[in-house]
C-alpha cells in the first residue's frame, strides 16, 4: 500500500517535532496526533472489528501499541502509513484471540435491511452494513484489498495465508457484498415505481 | 463456455478477462452490466470515508496512556477543561459581586455574598444611582469581563502550544466539548428549535474538521 507525500514540506517536519515529542511522553503532542488520525484509525480497526463496541476497544488498543512503539519509528515511511499497520495488525490479532475465545456464528443475510433513501451517505451505510455481515474471513480480505489498498502478497503476510488465498477470498467477498446490494437496489428501484 | 458466475466476474474487476470470457462478455449485457456494478463497488468502498470515533474516546486512552506511564503533562482537552474551571469561578466571583452589590444597595448584610474580594472590588466601583447607572455598570463590567477572558484564553492556548482557528486538529477539541455539550443540551430539551439548530451546526462542523485532518494528513 502506498501514501502520497504530504502536500506541505513543512508539515512533516512539524509532525516530526509532535512525535519526538510523543515519545519524550508530552501527553499534549500524544492528544494532537490523536486527533489527526483518530477517523482514519478507528475506520479501520471499526471495519474489521464488525462493530461498534468492539471497535473502540481495538481502537485504544491500537493506539496504545502505536504510543508504545513511537521510538522505534525511524520516519523512512510516513507517519500515517506506519500508524496504519499498527492498527491493522492490533486489530488483525484482536480478532484471533476473540475467535480464540469464542467461536461466534452470525447468520448471514441476503439482502442488508437498510430504509432506502437517497445520496452518498445512504451508499455508504449500505456498504459499511453489507461488510459488517460478511464473514469475518472475506470481511478482512476485501477491507485490506479493496478498501485499504493491499496488495495480496501483503494481505498473505498479515493474515498468514498465501496470496492465492486471499484473491480467492476476495472475489467471493465481492459476490457476497454485490448479493446483498442488488437485493437492496431492487427494492429500492420497487420503491421507487411506487412513488411515480 | 457456460454461463460466468459472480465470482468469476469479481475476479475481473482487476484482472483482464481471457479471450474466452472476453467473447461470452460481448455477447451478454447483463453480464456486462454485473461486471460494471461490481467495479463501482469496489469504487465505493476504496473510497469509503474516515469513520467518527467515539465521543470522549480520547479521555479514555489519555487515562490509559497516563496508568502506563506513556504520557505525562496536560492535554489541550485538559488545559480546555481547567479554562473552563476558571471561567466558571471567574461568573462565580462576577455574580456574587453583584449580589453582594445588589445586597448592600438595600441595606441587607449580603455584602459578603462574594466574598472579601467582593467588598474590595464594590469599594472602587463609583455607586449608581440610578436603573441606567447601574445598567452601564454591568455592561461595563462585563466588557471588561470578556476581555479578560479573552486574554486568559489565548495565554493557556499559547502555553498549551494551541492556535484555534489555524488547523482542524487544533479546533477539533473544542469542537467536541461544545458537541458534548450541546449533546446534553438536546437530551435535556429535545424540542427545543435553538438547541437543535445549534447541534446540526455543531455536528456539521466537527464532521468538516475531521474530514479536513482525514485529507490533510493521511492521504
Amino acid at each position: 500500500m502506498t501514501h502520497s507525500p504530504g502536500k506541505n514540506p513543512g508539515s512533516r517536519e512539524i509532525e516530526a517535532q509532535l512525535i519526538r515529542r510523543a515519545c519524550e511522553g508530552d501527553g499534549r503532542a500524544v492528544r494532537t496526533l490523536y486527533d489527526r488520525y483518530a477517523p482514519r484509525v478507528y475506520a479501520v480497526v471499526r471495519r474489521i472489528a464488525g462493530d461498534d463496541d468492539t471497535a473502540q476497544d481495538y481502537a485504544q488498543e491500537a493506539w496504545i501499541r502505536a504510543i508504545r512503539a513511537l521510538p522505534t519509528f525511524r520516519g523512512d515511511a510516513r507517519f500515517s502509513t506506519w500508524l496504519h499497520r499498527i492498527a491493522v495488525n492490533s486489530a488483525l490479532q484482536a480478532v484471533r484471540k476473540e475467535k480464540t475465545r469464542r467461536m461466534r456464528e452470525v447468520p448471514v443475510p441476503e439482502v442488508v435491511p437498510v430504509a432506502p433513501d437517497v445520496g452518498d451517505v445512504l451508499l455508504e451505510r449500505r456498504l459499511e452494513a453489507a461488510l459488517d455481515r460478511l464473514p469475518e474471513g472475506m470481511r478482512k480480505v476485501l477491507i485490506l484489498h479493496d478498501v485499504e489498498g493491499y496488495t495480496h502478497e501483503e494481505i498473505g503476510t498479515a493474515l498468514g495465508v498465501t496470496a492465492g488465498t486471499s484473491k480467492s477470498q476476495l472475489f467471493k467477498a465481492r459476490a457476497k457484498m454485490r448479493r446483498m446490494l442488488r437485493g437492496f437496489e431492487s427494492s429500492a428501484k420497487e420503491v421507487e415505481a411506487w412513488s411515480v | 463456455m457456460e454461463r460466468m458466475n459472480l465470482e468469476r466476474l469479481a475476479r475481473l474487476v482487476d484482472e483482464r478477462p481471457t479471450p474466452e470470457e472476453q467473447k461470452v462478455l460481448d455477447g451478454d449485457p447483463g453480464l456486462r452490466r454485473e461486471l460494471e456494478a461490481l467495479k463501482e463497488q469496489s469504487w465505493s468502498l476504496r473510497n469509503l470515508p474516515a469513520l467518527l470515533p467515539p465521543v470522549g474516546g480520547w479521555h479514555q486512552l489519555e487515562k490509559e496512556l497516563s496508568a502506563a506511564g506513556l504520557i505525562h503533562g496536560q492535554s489541550r482537552a485538559a488545559v480546555w477543561r481547567k479554562w473552563m474551571q476558571v471561567a466558571a469561578a471567574v461568573v462565580l466571583f462576577i455574580g456574587g459581586t453583584s449580589v453582594g452589590w445588589v445586597s448592600a444597595s438595600a441595606g441587607e448584610p449580603g455584602l459578603q455574598a462574594g466574598g472579601g474580594e467582593s467588598a474590595a472590588t464594590l469599594a472602587s466601583f463609583e455607586a449608581p444611582t440610578t436603573i441606567d447607572e447601574a445598567t452601564a455598570l454591568v455592561e461595563l463590567k462585563d466588557r471588561e469581563f470578556r476581555a479578560a477572558l479573552a486574554e486568559y484564553r489565548r495565554l493557556l492556548l499559547a502555553q498549551a502550544g494551541a492556535q484555534p482557528g489555524q488547523n482542524p486538529a487544533a479546533r477539533l477539541p473544542y469542537i467536541q466539548t461544545i458537541a458534548a455539550a450541546t449533546h446534553v443540551a438536546a437530551e435535556a430539551h429535545p424540542g427545543d428549535p435553538f438547541i437543535n439548530s445549534y447541534l446540526v451546526r455543531v455536528m456539521e462542523e466537527q464532521a468538516q474538521a475531521l474530514r479536513q485532518i482525514s485529507q490533510d494528513n493521511w492521504n
